[in-house]
């Protein structure tokens, strides 16, 4: 299901996360305008009342918020978030750097699970929306111990940007 | 039980099955397809078989589940499209329990080196014999089973396991929890990645180039050897990981976990004296290769064999 296999170069140039990320949008159709503003500004707000419909523009909304992880993740790597631990200033910066960037994640995240999954899954795949949940629980957790670990926050990247391909999957079916 | 009794539940059961029969249509198709066109199956539940031949020509049989709407296929000979089609429903479609639909199999005969592209939820997956240039297979819950010679190799599953033998030069295989177990000759890049499945992955007397694998809270256990500079990266939060590689590996490994075990033969593990965490380096042979293995609370275990 790849969908490039032509430039393997380009390809190899990506970050594997990002290209999981572009893989698991294959199906998406691109927005029409940038949806990031209104995401942003739900962001700021309480969860709102759950609409009983499905709107259509759930799908749009859910590529951008996942585009959002992507390119945030980037944004830390290239901020320097990647490599060896430095010491003094530095590692705390990097510190909070990592942490900041988790809360973000998971704020992100939230506001993206409000747009696209509003209802309860379906039951066959409730058990792995449940185990997506206790294992970003257990990822949490992790950081909360060692919140310098750029290993913890890549895993919680990806199993957040999991959970909403998953019910991104649930919402086009 | 008196022997009344059980002559009724016998008449009982083969009135069931007989209903069973007759609900279910039988398939039988047939497409020409080039030697290297590609194959697009669809099925929601029941079971897809895949077998190759070295017929220019798609066999499509099976039987069609009472409810279903139709057998969809389209196409030409290079791309043929092979797709259940259901009725339809509002609520959540194709995961809806409200589907009252009864499984379809499919068993398709497809040409040896034909592309195959499988998407199923619930439906199992048996595909042997093929020796595409691209195979991909993406389920739900469905168990997957591959015996193939694909050039590139794409697996997909959220809960359903996966149980895979393949020879193939690039390999890519998630699971949400599902386990995932590969096998084969495996000498190009390999990617294996789970939340909470197993991960089992043991090459047959090749090195693998690069090899990924990652969980959150699966276990990872890999047999292999190391190409030529090449590369093995293993990441764990909280699951095991155990790698084993060749005595005569040349490679420089890092190891690093938060609380959780190192092991490395010959390798000095240091521990800072004040706060958590552990880590080694250290250099194998003449070091061409990278090796690097990290958790945050799972051990993780280097041997040698």
């Amino acid at each position: 299901m790849n969908t490039n296999h032509n430039d393997d170069t380009r390809r190899d140039d990506l970050p594997d996360a990002l290209r999981w990320q572009l893989r698991a949008m294959r199906r998406d159709e691109a927005p029409e305008h940038d949806l990031w503003a209104g995401i942003a500004q739900r962001i700021q707000e309480q969860p709102r009342q759950v609409a009983p419909q499905r709107p259509r523009w759930i799908a749009p909304v859910a590529l951008a918020a996942t585009l959002v992880l992507a390119v945030g993740m980037i944004g830390f790597w290239r901020s320097g978030g990647e490599g060896p631990a430095k010491p003094g200033a530095e590692s705390g910066q990097r510190e909070s750097l990592v942490q900041a960037e988790a809360q973000g994640m998971r704020r992100q995240y939230q506001a993206a699970m409000i747009e696209v999954g509003p209802g309860r899954p379906p039951a066959e795949l409730q058990p792995a929306f449940d185990e997506l949940d206790r294992n970003a629980a257990l990822i949490l957790d992790a950081l909360a111990h060692n919140p310098d670990s750029r290993l913890l926050l890549e895993q919680l990247r990806r199993t957040y940007a999991r959970r909403l391909a998953l019910a991104q999957k649930v919402a086009y079916a | 039980m008196t022997r009344a009794h059980i002559q009724r539940l016998a008449f009982g059961l083969a009135l069931l099955m007989a209903h069973g029969a007759f609900a279910a249509t039988p398939i039988n198709e047939s497409r020409p397809l080039d030697p290297r066109g590609r194959v697009e199956i669809e099925n929601v539940k029941g079971s897809v078989e895949v077998r190759a031949w070295d017929k220019p020509e798609v066999k499509i049989e099976g039987s069609l589940g009472e409810g279903v709407e139709r057998l969809q296929i389209e196409g030409d000979r290079e791309h043929l499209s092979i797709r259940v089609k259901y009725p339809n429903r509002s609520g959540v479609g194709v995961f809806g329990g409200s589907d009252k639909s009864e499984p379809t199999d499919l068993r398709v005969m497809v040409p040896v080196r034909a592309d195959l592209d499988i998407d199923v939820v619930s439906a199992d997956v048996n595909v042997e014999g093929v020796a595409s240039n691209e195979l991909s297979i993406d389920t739900v819950s469905g168990e997957v089973t591959v015996a193939a010679a694909p050039r590139e190799a794409d697996f997909d599953s959220v809960s359903g396991d996966l149980t895979l033998t393949v020879n193939s030069s690039r390999v890519s295989a998630e699971t949400v929890s599902g386990d995932l177990n590969l096998r084969g000759r495996l000498d190009g890049e390999v990617r294996v990645e789970t939340v909470s499945g197993r991960i089992d992955v043991s090459t047959l007397s090749t090195r693998v180039q690069k090899l990924s694998g990652s969980t959150v809270s699966g276990d990872i256990r890999i047999n292999t050897a190391l190409a030529n500079n090449g590369r093995i990266s293993l990441e764990t939060v909280s699951g095991d990981l155990d790698l084993t590689l060749p005595k005569n590996l040349s490679a420089n490994v890092r190891g690093e976990s938060f609380s959780g075990d190192l092991s490395a033969p010959g390798a000095q593990i240091n521990r800072p004296k004040h706060g958590p965490g552990s880590n080694f380096d250290h250099r194998y042979g003449n070091g061409d290769g990278d090796v690097t293995i990290e958790s945050f609370s799972g051990d993780a275990t280097l041997r040698l064999e």
